[in-house]
């Protein structure tokens, strides 16, 4: 890990939270914020320069509002849409993080997000590569960049 | 004169999030098609009189480089597009610009995509 790696990985989630998911981020410093458990969970596979797979993890007030705020009416809403939204961001984090870690003219393949359910373990498969938390309105996130060099 | 849409991506809250701001945008609209991959894209456009197409690139089945390279491949109609990415690299904007198509890398604010759909389809089918 790297503190450029971690400050990227931060600017890209805080980014897609605020444009996409419509949340704001609270900027970092103490006391850290707590409020509920992680526990939804996406997953984004990448392939290239670099391979590795990105792991989000929200608490479930922020998959809450997420879901509400792109969808742009207020819940309840189905698994299969609360997981489509968290999908989406951890796929635009994944894209945008990886721009900023090794460049534009990368050439970098993203696969489709999926699901993590509890239990699942995936975080061991590659070194961990950048990290970053994130104290949103809604709850919290923590985003984990597992990655190497092809 | 009303725009006909095809919003072509897989993930259904993103299609969501699309035509809302399709429709606080000012632009006429029409009818609104939804594609959940590039294969059930190319077929409403088979099939369907459409002026304004947005695709993500990453979809199951047929991506949406593939895609818009069909589409333009087998109609001769004028089709404004605008491709979304969570890839925003130089050689995917590149290569949707070769194409004749608006790039756009998420995450877009509202706005963004707007503008971008203006560009494409030229400040004539936008109200105030």
């Amino acid at each position: 890990m790297s503190a450029h790696r971690d400050v990227v990985l931060r600017t890209a989630a805080t980014r897609a939270f605020e444009e996409l998911g419509l949340l704001c981020v609270r900027q970092e410093g103490p006391p850290p914020r707590v409020s509920g458990a992680l526990r939804a969970g996406a997953e984004v596979s990448f392939t290239g320069s670099l391979e590795g797979h990105l792991i989000l993890r929200v608490s479930r007030g922020v998959l809450d509002a997420i879901t509400a705020n792109m969808l742009g009416r207020e819940g309840p809403h189905s698994a299969s849409l609360r997981s489509d939204a968290l999908g989406e961001l951890a796929n635009v984090i994944c894209g945008s993080a990886l721009a900023g870690c090794v460049g534009p003219s990368a050439r970098l393949s993203l696969g489709p997000p999926a699901r993590i359910g509890a239990g699942r373990s995936t975080e061991e498969r590659r070194p961990l590569y950048a990290r970053a938390s994130l104290d949103l309105e809604a709850g919290r996130a923590d985003v984990r960049l597992y990655a190497m060099s092809a | 004169m009303a725009v006909n849409v095809l919003v072509a991506d897989d993930s259904a809250v993103m299609r969501a999030m699309m035509i809302r701001t399709l429709r606080l945008s000012g632009i006429a609209l029409g009818e609104i098609h939804e594609a959940a991959d590039g294969g059930d894209g190319l077929r409403i456009l088979g099939s369907r009189s459409v002026q304004l197409v947005l695709i993500d690139v990453n979809m199951p089945v047929m991506d949406g480089l593939e895609m818009l390279k069909q589409a333009r491949r087998r109609t001769r109609r004028k089709m404004a597009v605008v491709v979304v990415s969570s890839d925003g690299s130089e050689r995917r904007a590149a290569a949707v610009r070769r194409r004749g198509a608006q790039f756009l890398a998420k995450p877009f604010a509202p706005e963004d995509l707007r503008e971008a759909i203006i560009r494409s389809l030229g400040a004539a089918h936008v109200g105030s």
